[in-house]
């Protein structure tokens, strides 16, 4: 009864000020509690429309709303597309006997613009799971709190953590019924927890579990490094040093990746951060006592030139 | 539906969701509803089937707006409380399910449309009757 009064509660045809959002309960169900709503209570946790369960997206009143986007955001066909979506990444993922290392540029491009050096591209879903930003950042950091939310879910509802295998799972369903919509601009993703396990999430639907994965724009550069040092056996040390080589090549070569790096190291107990370093004193003079990794400072002295 | 004086559905936003379809895990229930492409739903949509499928509604809503306006808040709330009374079916889902009293409360007891005779078509045999009791039983 509440929903009928409050439907026609202002006396105009024009609905003025309504606390109730556009996709709250039906007018025509008639709960207890229809007219408290969420969002007016201030109960949505920051999570906005993610709050009221699978969200619903607006698009554009065109004849195919995903040609209208690539239209409008794709660089690679049209440079000078007006819509820059901050793309262009690299980050790294493999398999060791210590765990699993996860490590990430940070570097964000918009066109041929530099946004941001500072970006955090790998994200923290829970504390045994990470993802990787890869791709539209915007859609990854998105859909990765929705997989964060169902996990938690998922624990409650099961009393046991989500295994990896299960988080990817959904995660490359929900991108699947997204398929060809150009709302997942692209995002392939990395998972990593107690397993250990990395799997490989693409908005294509492509989901493939492997030891060692890069992925993004640097990802040939890091793939060079990164296959001709590893080993199952590294210890943790050697494993954090490749991670952040590997990250290092690809952010000196690639031109949309570089600024800083990221590791984390994910054990049986969940992550933990190792460190962020700026790729160029990384290049002059390493870490610690080791030398610089770039050509030069490895090189010097050698030739027959100096 | 907002109160409105519109006689004709207005163009449909378009929006791409999984809620209508969505099970309890938050995904698209493939094994219930079958194979589902967002990008196709809303690529070759046009304006009709939408308009079609309001236009009841819509008609429904002016009426009822017209009343609130002219009578007060307590005209639309009485019709819209005895339709919901008599939507209460004690029956079980099976399928012809006729309700003349909610027919005669919409004006159409004297009337013979097709979906009199065709009704059931969209639904068809449901094959699952126990969450069809459960979307019963909780209301």
């Amino acid at each position: 009864m509440n929903a009928f009064v409050d439907r026609f509660a202002n006396s105009s045809s024009v609905p003025g000020v309504q606390m109730r959002s556009r996709d709250a309960v039906p007018a025509d169900s008639d709960d207890l509690d229809n007219g408290l709503v969420l969002s007016a209570w201030g109960s949505e946790a920051g999570f906005g429309n993610i709050a009221q369960g699978a969200p619903t997206f607006s698009m554009p009143l065109v004849i195919d709303p995903a040609a209208f986007l690539r239209l409008h955001t794709d660089d690679h066909a049209d440079p000078s597309c007006r819509i820059k979506l901050a793309h262009g990444t690299t980050t790294i993922a493999f398999k060791y006997q210590g765990g699993v290392i996860v490590a990430a540029d940070a570097r964000a491009t918009m066109g041929s613009y530099i946004g941001s050096g500072t970006v955090k591209k790998i994200i923290e879903i829970n504390p045994y799971l990470l993802g990787t930003m890869a791709g539209g950042g915007g859609d990854c950091s998105y859909w990765e709190t929705y997989l964060g939310m169902h996990c938690r879910l998922h624990e409650l509802r099961n009393h046991e953590r989500i295994s990896v295998a299960a988080a990817s799972k959904y995660l490359s369903n929900l991108l699947y019924s997204y398929k060809g919509t150009g709302l997942s601009v692209n995002t392939p993703l990395i998972f990593a927890s107690q397993g250990p396990a990395v799997y490989y999430v693409d908005a294509d639907g492509t989901r493939m579990k492997g030891d060692l994965f890069s992925v993004g724009s640097g990802s040939t550069f890091a793939y060079g490094v990164l296959d001709q040092g590893y080993r199952s056996d590294l210890s943790d040390a050697e494993a954090y040093e490749l991670a952040r080589r590997s990250i290092h090549a690809a952010g000196h070569r690639d031109a949309f990746s570089g600024n800083q790096c990221n590791v984390y190291h994910v054990k049986q107990d969940g992550w933990t951060f190792i460190g962020n370093y700026d790729l160029s004193e990384l290049h002059y003079e390493g870490v610690g006592n080791s030398g610089g990794y770039g050509y030069e400072m490895r090189t010097a002295g050698q030739s027959s030139s100096e | 539906m907002d109160p409105s004086h519109r006689i004709v559905p207005a163009a449909a936003t378009k929006t791409a969701s999984i809620q209508d379809t969505a099970n309890t895990l938050g995904l698209h229930d493939t094994l219930r509803y079958g194979p589902r492409s967002l990008a196709t739903e809303t690529r070759t949509r046009t304006e009709l089937p939408s308009r079609l499928s309001k236009w009841e509604e819509t008609q429904d809503n002016a009426k009822l707006t017209m009343l609130r306006n002219v009578h007060g808040l307590h005209a639309p709330a009485r019709l819209l409380m005895e339709r919901n009374i008599v939507s209460h079916s004690p029956h079980m889902p099976a399928l012809p399910q006729t309700n003349l009293h909610l027919d005669i409360l919409m004006g159409r007891d004297e009337t013979l449309s097709p979906g009199d005779f065709f009704s059931g078509m969209e639904n068809g045999h449901s094959l699952d009757i126990h969450t069809d009791m459960e979307r019963k039983l909780r209301m």
